[in-house]
């Protein structure tokens, strides 16, 4: 939370300044990214660094065996072919956004100057890590939909089974759609009229930017044009949960550098990411291949 | 009568990074921080690469020159570090004032600021050094919101 504005003596260059509001400024814009998983199975020990790899096992669930009377356990070894596997995510994507600058010590030393490059840098570099968590959907396993045409309510309770059969946990689901699948949704009955939304088993779908409504009673929904759109009118909306996808923010930086060829101070952002597609151990006994099991490419127009 | 009492402003010491761009068959020579070791920076050239070492020292002069007029006073001393692929400053500078931030920020899209983002590309025919030194620089007052 901002507090005072106090006029300080400091040092002419404070680039945890400027790199605190960047960050600010990203994690207040993105929608995709903020909705993921970022903190569990290690990925909050990647931020800041050192490394750049995190190997995240499958647990799997044991096979329940019958005692018999008079013999011994056998001990039993979780996973697919008695070895548990691992899914190894890596943080490998290094995105830039530079200005040039004419007076480099007159922006560090004023905040509002300096807000003006920060934030315009955390808004490109959000939506950038944004766009690129939105190519994941078009490797979803599970897809509904046609590409071009409006998804229909049967589309929907499709997706919802789906992550239901994958055994995906109701809290921390989510809807990203764009806009004219947004619109879509509204001429959906059950998602709108109130003869199915008041018992909360319909969908609510307001006007607005970013959440605009939930489906299912609890299924928040939001509303992007960084949905990937793989051709004119065609869009790969994306039902996922947040446990279906890894995102690790692990570095982002903004300094100042001077480009000596061209006698200009240059004020260079950096985002330091990686982003994966979660694969999950099924629920049988004993393991079995991991798969996307909660994420569905809902697919729709734009 | 009011009167306002502006404090003396000391010197700081502060480091600059000046980036060198050459042409990739001309980064014949690396530092330690390539391999990620701990790197105080270039110590010597080769003969065969007599040619960067007189373009990293023009454009160490330079920077050195250029940032003087603008109060840094250099304290003697330029280490170089690299090569890295080339940011290619010449072709990715944003514009703070290009019509799409105002675009992104009226229609709330910032799909419109996507041109602006890059990333580092490893087929670049250029090569960027980093060149680093200190420097004394005036004080100013600078503004600071404290967070709570």
């Amino acid at each position: 939370m901002a507090g005072t504005l106090t006029v300080t003596q400091a040092a002419c260059h404070i680039p945890e300044l400027w790199s605190a509001d960047t960050r600010d400024a990203v994690e207040a814009t993105v929608v995709a990214a903020g909705l993921v998983e970022s903190e569990k199975y290690g990925l909050s020990e990647l931020k800041g660094g050192p490394g750049d790899t995190q190997n995240i096992p499958y647990i799997s669930n044991p096979t329940a065996n019958t005692k018999t009377a008079n013999t011994n356990i056998t001990l039993e070894v979780i996973g697919p072919s008695s070895a548990e596997a691992s899914q190894s995510f890596t943080v490998s994507t290094h995105q830039h956004v530079a200005f040039a600058v004419e007076n480099i010590t007159e922006v560090q030393s004023k905040t509002n100057l300096r807000a003006k490059y920060t934030d315009k840098a955390g808004y490109a570099l959000a939506a950038a890590a944004d766009t690129n968590l939105h190519t994941l959907p078009q490797s979803f396993s599970q897809i509904t939909g046609t590409l071009g045409v409006e998804p229909t309510f049967d589309n929907w309770q499709r997706a919802s089974q789906y992550l239901d059969d994958g055994n995906a946990e109701e809290g921390g689901r989510f809807i990203i759609v764009r806009p004219a699948t947004y619109y879509a949704m509204r001429k959906i009955d059950q998602f709108v009229n109130a003869d199915y939304t008041g018992g909360g088993a319909g969908g609510q779908m307001k006007v607005g930017r970013e959440q605009v409504g939930t489906i299912w009673g609890n299924v928040p929904v939001y509303k992007s044009t960084l949905v990937r759109a793989p051709a004119g009118g065609q869009a790969e909306n994306w039902y996922g949960h947040r446990e279906g996808v890894y995102y690790c923010s692990q570095d982002l930086r903004t300094r100042a550098d001077f480009v000596i060829e061209r006698d200009s101070d240059v004020v260079l952002s950096t985002h330091i990411y990686g982003f994966a597609e979660a694969l999950q151990p099924p629920i049988t006994a004993g393991g079995g291949a991991a798969t996307d099991a909660f994420n569905v490419l809902v697919r729709g127009t734009s | 009568m009011n009167f306002l009492i502006t404090p003396t402003l000391e010197k700081s010491l502060v480091s600059r990074r000046g980036i060198a761009t050459v042409p990739e068959e001309m980064a014949t020579v690396s530092c330690e921080c390539v391999t990620r070791k701990p790197c105080s920076g270039l110590a010597a050239f080769p003969l065969v690469a007599r040619n960067l070492e007189l373009e990293l020292a023009r454009m160490g002069k330079l920077m050195v020159g250029r940032l003087a007029r603008r109060g840094y006073e250099w304290l003697g001393e330029l280490k170089i570090h690299g090569p890295w692929p080339s940011y290619e400053f010449n072709e990715r500078l944003a514009d703070i004032e290009a019509e799409a931030w105002k675009r992104a920020a009226v229609e709330k899209d910032l799909s419109y600021t996507l041109p602006f983002v890059f990333e580092w590309n490893a087929a670049s025919p250029y090569k960027d050094y980093l060149l680093v030194g200190d420097f004394l620089l005036q004080n100013v007052l600078t503004e600071v919101i404290v967070k709570e």
